[in-house]
């Protein structure tokens, strides 16, 4: 999908920053901003100046390879977090995985969930609500796997954690795709995520970086 | 037909009912069609009468044999679908002379129309009216009338083709209205120089063929449809391109399968004996929220309380350069201000935001939260080069009440928009100085390109470029570019000017050839004024482009409250030698038109014809019809008559083209203003060329119009 998003970009700059020929005119274009069309926007790493600059927790997210965005940790309800961006968009997370969305293009809800740590071999089942175009109540299957354990980094720092492994269906609209989950090994919490929570939407990307 | 008719109930029949809701999700991109192997919207080789919505910009690539086709599409409407077709003919040489052409294969371009005469109803199929390269050297040259109905999950259509999409099954039923429909040589399409409009041929031929065709939107497939039709094309002597091309069978297959609602790849095989495949990439780019959501909101500014109830309450002065320094973080500049009876008046420039309603709103979210209470109305006044383009007055209590509610047509009620006097802020107390003269530059790189020639498909080439903008006045401004080749691969280009006019374009060959150099594009000095409300005027010298240079003026009447405008333009020049620095070749011209501009307020579709005096000394009208969108789009067709003969024109009889400009803030979370374009001459010629001049009246006021703020106005909390 990268990939294809990439080939996607760089027709639509070539055909619109090299006018066809035959006309005088050069079309010309500043290559900083035709840069991140072309190869997304750039990754960046969450360092200690960053974490130190923030007075609460944050989450880094990003859907596909768009820009990233800061949301602040900005409520504790029922062992719910709910994270709040500068142009409305919310997010709300259960045990570090997400489970509700407000402000984006498409929204989603998920209810009657299991825990991620459900022993690989059994299927659970929980409800969905998808926004934009409105679904209720589609009944998703999942089946959680978790492989051996591995580091990560963050702030300069080695973090022991397991993968585990979502895959998932909605049968009815024939959605199905696999999410991962990056869990410390110590803490048991969720460290960084790679979800889908929309059809319509790429994979969201997400670290938490929490402050007690 | 009898598998069509299968497939056709069968897809019905296990596609069952289904809410609204789940169909969206079973049947992504639903409502996206597809395109046929012409380019245009349609089945397979057939056309359908489908249509993308307006505002919508298309490129396609499609391979089979013998054809290589590319093709880039516009929707200015609903109803009209307007593309351009670029084919690799692989079974013909460009020219029979071996020496001028080698082994290059023949390349054709050509203009395809779509009109949609009835949209879809419950009852009643969609039906559209097509002209397949009605203005080339009619190789594909073909007329249709399709009609289209959606049936659950399948698109049926059905249709007649004229031209080389008629296999002549049937008489055509247009002889018995008039016996001058029978008639269709291709020797009579167009002239001998190609690219006029073959009105005489069209639904012209004693016979017509019969198409039909289905798409299925296949069921949970991430959107993917599968297309058969019955292919009406004549592959015969007589038929389409130059060379007969075997059929096997009329009966065409293709699997289409979207990556994203607007990428779509595809695979098919055509008269049973030729592989097809093929992508589209298209995008609306109509809406004024189109693209990537915007990370750019109206700023709340901090302790704003302290500003307005304390700092800015005690002094006019503080309440002016508070005013500066935030307008400034936005990038919009304060040029003067004045508080006067409780009314705040600022006069301001700003080349952010495409839509100045939305300029303005930005402005006063800032000063309603700094100006203190006794401020009851923001009176602002928008300025471009020094000269008054528009000014608003907004009452402050009307602002606060439906700032939360963003209901911006019960704003516009209570404000109003209206003509600056053009010295009125030459009397405000505060006018801070700018330090003239200032530079704006960049360095940053072009690619040009150049296709479809005899000596080869592609030829293009990559520079850096220095643009620079020094302003010696607010009114007075020096426009640079100056450019080094990086790599270009014009060696192979031989081709040279068989022109029998001056060789004011034609010799562009030689100019991209000594281009790899360093080069000066444009040297250009502006001096604009605004003598009287409503006329605009500038005096401009130096190097304007490539191959021209010189001195001359241009005058602009256009009345604020009207949707026209008035202009006069008066250029003395000389064409510059092939190198591109300061030497000019022996010849010059006097050029000049008078041009008259209309926008239609409904459509938003501007109408520009000028006419006078051409580069190479012809004298005639172009004319330019082009649609403006809320997002900022601008798509176009021009074509020009001058009195040269179609002989001393050359190939393509008249000039003509098209373009589009896409703002550049839709791939982006930050506002700006600046937008990509793509334009396209099927030919070069030396005939109805106009001089390229920066900085034309007419966008320089762009903002100078009543009906463009209230066009943009719903932006205005955005």
């Amino acid at each position: 999908m990268g990939g294809m998003g990439f080939m996607i970009r760089l027709l639509f700059i070539l055909i619109t920053v090299s006018g066809c020929g035959n006309l005088p005119i050069a079309y010309i274009q500043n290559f900083s901003e035709v840069n991140s069309v072309i190869f997304g926007f750039p990754d960046y790493e969450i360092t200690q100046d960053i974490y130190d600059s923030y007075d609460n927790s944050f989450m880094k997210i990003r859907f596909g390879r768009g820009p990233h965005a800061i949301l602040i940790l900005a409520y504790i309800k029922d062992d719910v977090y709910e994270w709040v961006g500068s142009d409305g968009v919310r997010i709300f997370t259960l045990n570090g995985r997400i489970i509700r969305t407000q402000g984006l293009p498409h929204n989603f809800e998920l209810k009657n969930f299991s825990s991620i740590d459900l022993p690989s071999s059994k299927t659970s089942y929980s409800m969905v609500d998808l926004y934009n175009p409105d679904l209720y109540s589609s009944k998703m299957a999942s089946q959680f796997l978790k492989s051996k354990s591995m580091d990560i980094e963050k702030i300069g720092k080695a973090i022991s954690v397991n993968k585990i492994y979502e895959t998932f269906a909605i049968n009815s609209i024939g959605w199905s795709d696999t999410n991962i989950y990056y869990q410390n090994i110590n803490t048991l919490e969720i460290e960084s995520l790679e979800q889908n929570i929309h059809p319509r939407l790429p994979t969201v990307k997400v670290e938490y970086y929490f402050k007690y | 037909m009898r598998l069509l008719l299968i497939l056709v109930l069968s897809t019905c029949f296990f596609s069952g009912k289904s809410n609204a809701q789940l169909v969206d999700y079973i049947y992504p991109y639903f409502d996206q069609p597809s395109f046929s192997n012409y380019g245009t919207v349609g089945l397979i080789q057939m056309p359908s009468a489908r249509m993308h919505q307006a505002g919508t910009i298309g490129f396609t690539w499609s391979h089979s044999e013998p054809y290589l086709r590319g093709s880039i599409m516009g929707n200015p409407f609903d109803w009209l679908e307007a593309s351009y077709q670029y084919t690799d003919v692989n079974n013909q040489l460009y020219s029979d002379v071996r020496e001028f052409s080698g082994s290059q294969s023949y390349k054709d371009k050509s203009f395809d129309a779509k009109f949609r005469i009835l949209k879809e109803r419950d009852y009643l199929p969609q039906i559209a009216v097509g002209f397949r390269d009605f203005g080339g050297s009619s190789l594909f040259s073909s007329e249709f009338i399709v009609a289209s109905k959606l049936v659950g999950n399948v698109d049926l259509t059905l249709g007649m083709g004229w031209g080389t999409i008629s296999n002549g099954t049937i008489s055509n039923p247009l002889v018995k209205l008039d016996q001058r429909f029978s008639s269709r040589r291709r020797d009579i399409q167009g002239d001998t120089q190609g690219g006029e409009i073959n009105y005489g041929t069209f639904f012209g031929g004693e016979k017509a063929g019969i198409f039909a065709g289905i798409e299925i939107f296949l069921p949970k497939l991430k959107g993917a449809r599968l297309k058969i039709e019955y292919d009406s094309t004549n592959y015969g002597e007589d038929g389409e391109g130059y060379v007969p091309v075997p059929q096997d069978k009329n009966i065409n297959y293709s699997f289409v399968f979207p990556i994203t609602k607007g990428f779509q790849l595809k695979l098919g095989y055509i008269r049973n004996n030729t592989l097809n495949f093929g992508f589209s990439l298209s995008g609306n780019y109509s809406n004024r929220s189109t693209g990537i959501s915007k990370k750019d909101p109206p700023q709340v500014i901090e302790n704003s309380r302290v500003y307005r109830e304390v700092v800015n309450a005690k002094e006019a002065e503080f309440l002016y350069k508070s005013s500066l320094k935030l307008l400034n973080d936005n990038k919009i500049f304060l040029q003067t201000a004045n508080v006067r009876n409780n009314r705040y008046e600022l006069t301001f420039a700003q080349s952010k935001y495409i839509n100045t309603a939305q300029a303005v709103g930005r402005i006063v979210n800032i000063l309603d939260q700094i100006s203190p209470s006794v401020i009851e109305e923001f009176s602002l006044v928008g300025v471009n080069a020094d000269q008054s383009m528009f000014a608003v007055d907004i009452p402050r209590a009307d602002y606060t009440l439906y700032k939360k509610t963003k209901k911006t047509d019960a704003l516009l009620e209570s404000v109003k928009i209206y003509q600056p006097d053009p010295k009125q802020h030459l009397s405000h107390d505060y006018r801070p100085t700018t330090k003239l003269p200032l530079t704006i530059w960049k360095l940053s790189p072009a690619i040009r390109s150049q296709i479809g020639g005899p000596d080869g498909f592609y030829f293009g080439d990559i520079s850096i470029a220095f643009h620079a903008e020094t302003l010696l006045r607010k009114n007075f401004n020096i426009l640079s570019v100056a450019s080094v080749g990086l790599y270009n691969n014009f060696d192979d280009l031989k081709l040279a000017s068989d022109s029998v006019l001056p060789h004011v374009r034609t010799d562009i060959v030689q100019y991209l050839k000594n281009s790899e150099k360093s080069h000066i594009t444009r040297l250009q000095a502006n001096y604009f004024m605004n003598p009287y409300k409503s006329i605009y005027a500038k005096v401009s010298a130096g190097i304007f482009e490539p191959m021209f240079s010189g001195f001359g003026g241009e005058i602009l009447y256009k009345p604020f409250d009207m949707n026209y405008g008035i202009g006069l333009e008066l250029w003395k020049v000389r064409q510059r030698t092939f190198r591109q620095l300061f030497r000019s070749s022996d010849y010059s011209t006097l050029t000049g038109h008078m041009s008259f501009y209309y926008r239609e307020p409904n459509t938003r579709i501007l109408f520009h014809v000028k006419g006078g005096r051409f580069l190479a000394e012809d004298s005639g009208f172009s004319f330019n019809f082009s649609r403006e969108f809320k997002s900022g789009l601008n798509m176009g067709v021009f074509f020009s008559l001058t009195d040269i003969s179609k002989a001393e024109f050359g190939e393509g009889s008249f000039d003509k083209g098209f373009f589009f400009n896409i703002p550049i803030q839709v791939f982006f979370d930050q506002y700006s203003r600046g937008s990509s374009g793509f334009g396209l001459r099927p030919l070069t010629r030396d005939g109805a060329q106009a001089l390229v001049v920066a900085q034309p009246l007419w966008s320089t006021t762009h903002q100078a119009s009543s009906d463009q703020m209230i066009y943009g106005w719903n932006g205005f909390y955005d």
